[in-house]
């Protein structure tokens, strides 16, 4: 008999709605699972798509997950900035939003090694109050730059006001934070794949064994081939849009 | 899922880096729960004097690689939880806590690392530098030894504040120096006269009471080294580097200037201590 907690052991992939924070998802697979539960990463509670579970045993993993590349499909309003970069944030500035080839230019831009400012309302909570509240209390914090790697930034529909984007970025890269780059701001943020993983796959009933999660990241203990299919998911064709 | 690295983390010395660090080897994203105000001060009544404002420690606690600071408003009903309140409030779901050794919390004091391993979370017991700590940094940056200070941080001391009008009188002697207003509970240096720098510029700082002009009213007045520009209004971190005299009164004014002169010399002189040069 293992000991409580630690059985079963896995990777759960779970699609997160908007609503909900990525702590009140953990909570509710955990109550079913009744095991010690990590996540591989949050979102936002505004944002949708791929949460990565760890089961019991495998939350000793999550240094093998959390450094993943991620893609995401937001949708970008170039006519506003919010204090966040999100639609939860207060309206800062309005503005006319840039034209198309202004937009391309500022999107090449943002393509490969960059770097940009950690946004303040992400990276800083006073008592769980967002940063961005936090002006009133006298607050200012200078955000320093990080480093980010954007592998592929593309414009999936575009309207004069707004872009939707489809981002392949290095781990730790805030989607935000190129939103804010174009002067504009998020109004919906999906993650659709963490490294091999795509929230097509996403079914809290299944547990991706360690091993064979690991060796689908070429992780240490991998005995199958990297990038071997999940046998037991119903093949899934991979998120392209 | 996230290391939690935990502390009050005042000045960010080289003691709160070595926790810093501990928590980042996790290879996890590091999370960082501080506090705000000082507990000390909200348990004992007396003011601590803080070697770094909150805004300065959050902003150093991101450029070390925490991923996220939480500050938790301490009060006397934080002080009053028993930990294992606290720890059940603060830190459930948490796989990997780090902390100083000494690291103590909840009512008397009575929680502590050992606590929390055996709440089940993972604990990184960090060994404190020896030697390194807020106190004798404190003590370093009374006594005006800022090289001493910056040592134990790992980078200079800092005086951050926001330049408001003052008397105007340096711009008349040719040294125009901004005034800078502190938040009454930092701790600010013996006064003197000190070499140091702000915005990447040189700067030598005037920290007292004028006395040569019979002042009563605490100053503390930076003059940037080829500096041209307008900073009313705005929040400036000064970096003090070494202290190069005492304040002194003057047989006139002219002598004053001649000495202003010399402290620019030797601020032109003057080497970063504590780590790489920036300016």
């Amino acid at each position: 008999m293992p000991p409580k907690g630690l059985e079963p052991s896995g990777i759960i992939l779970v699609d997160k709605p908007a609503g909900p924070s990525s702590f009140a998802i953990v909570n509710r697979v955990r109550a079913r699972t009744r095991t010690k539960m990590g996540h591989g990463g949050t979102l936002d509670p505004f944002a949708t798509g791929l949460l990565l579970l760890l089961s019991g045993r495998s939350t000793k993993l999550a240094g093998s997950f959390v450094g993943l590349p991620k893609r995401y499909l937001t949708d970008v309003d170039l006519t506003a900035t919010t204090s966040t970069g999100d639609p939860e944030g207060e309206l800062a500035e309005r503005h006319e939003p840039p034209p198309e080839s202004e937009l391309e230019r500022l999107l090449e831009g943002l393509r490969g090694e960059i770097e940009l400012p950690i946004p303040a309302a992400s990276a800083v909570k006073i008592d769980g109050e967002r940063a961005y509240r936090l002006h009133r209390r006298g607050i200012a914090v200078e955000m320093p730059l990080r480093r980010s790697r954007v592998d592929a930034l593309e414009v999936i529909a575009y309207t004069h006001d707004s872009v939707r984007l489809d981002l392949l970025v290095s781990s730790g890269t805030y989607v935000r934070a190129i939103a804010e780059a174009l002067g504009g701001h998020c109004t919906t943020l999906r993650r659709t794949e963490v490294g091999p993983f795509s929230v097509v796959e996403a079914n809290e009933e299944r547990i991706i064994p360690p091993e064979r999660a690991l060796a689908r990241i070429g992780g240490v203990g991998s005995t199958e081939p990297p990038g071997a299919q999940e046998p037991a998911s119903p093949a899934p064709e991979r998120e392209r849009q | 899922m996230t290391a939690v690295a935990i502390g009050m983390f005042d000045g960010v010395h080289r003691g709160h880096r070595s926790v810093l660090e501990a928590a980042l080897a996790t290879g996890l994203p590091v999370r960082v729960l501080t506090f705000d105000p000082h507990p000390r001060t909200v348990v004992q009544g007396n003011l601590v004097e803080l070697i770094s404002t909150l805004e300065r420690r959050v902003e150093l606690l991101l450029e070390l690689g925490a991923a996220e600071v939480t500050v938790l408003p301490f009060t006397l009903e934080t002080a009053a939880l028993e930990p294992e309140t606290f720890a059940a409030e603060q830190l459930a779901g948490v796989e990997v806590v780090v902390a100083g050794e000494d690291f103590r919390f909840g009512r008397r004091r009575r929680g502590d690392l050992a606590m929390l391993d055996g709440l089940g979370h993972r604990v990184v017991r960090v060994p404190l530098l020896g030697g390194v700590s807020s106190s004798e940094i404190r003590r370093l940056v009374h006594e005006g030894d800022l090289v001493g200070a910056a040592v134990q941080l790992g980078r200079p001391f800092e005086l951050d504040g926001t330049v408001v009008p003052g008397d105007q009188r340096g711009g008349t002697l040719g040294y125009p120096t901004a005034n800078l207003a502190l938040d009454p509970a930092l701790l600010v240096p013996r006064y003197g006269i000190y070499a140091g720098a702000a915005r990447e510029h040189r700067a030598a700082i005037s920290i007292g009471t004028n006395p040569h002009y019979g002042g009563n009213e605490r100053r503390i007045e930076p003059y940037l080294l080829d500096f041209d520009g307008d900073l009313y209004g705005q929040r400036l971190v000064v970096e003090l580097w070494e202290r190069l005299r005492d304040e002194e009164v003057f047989a006139n004014e002219p002598e004053l200037i001649a000495q202003i002169a010399r402290d620019v010399e030797r601020t032109r002189s003057a080497s970063r201590p504590g780590g790489i040069q920036r300016g």
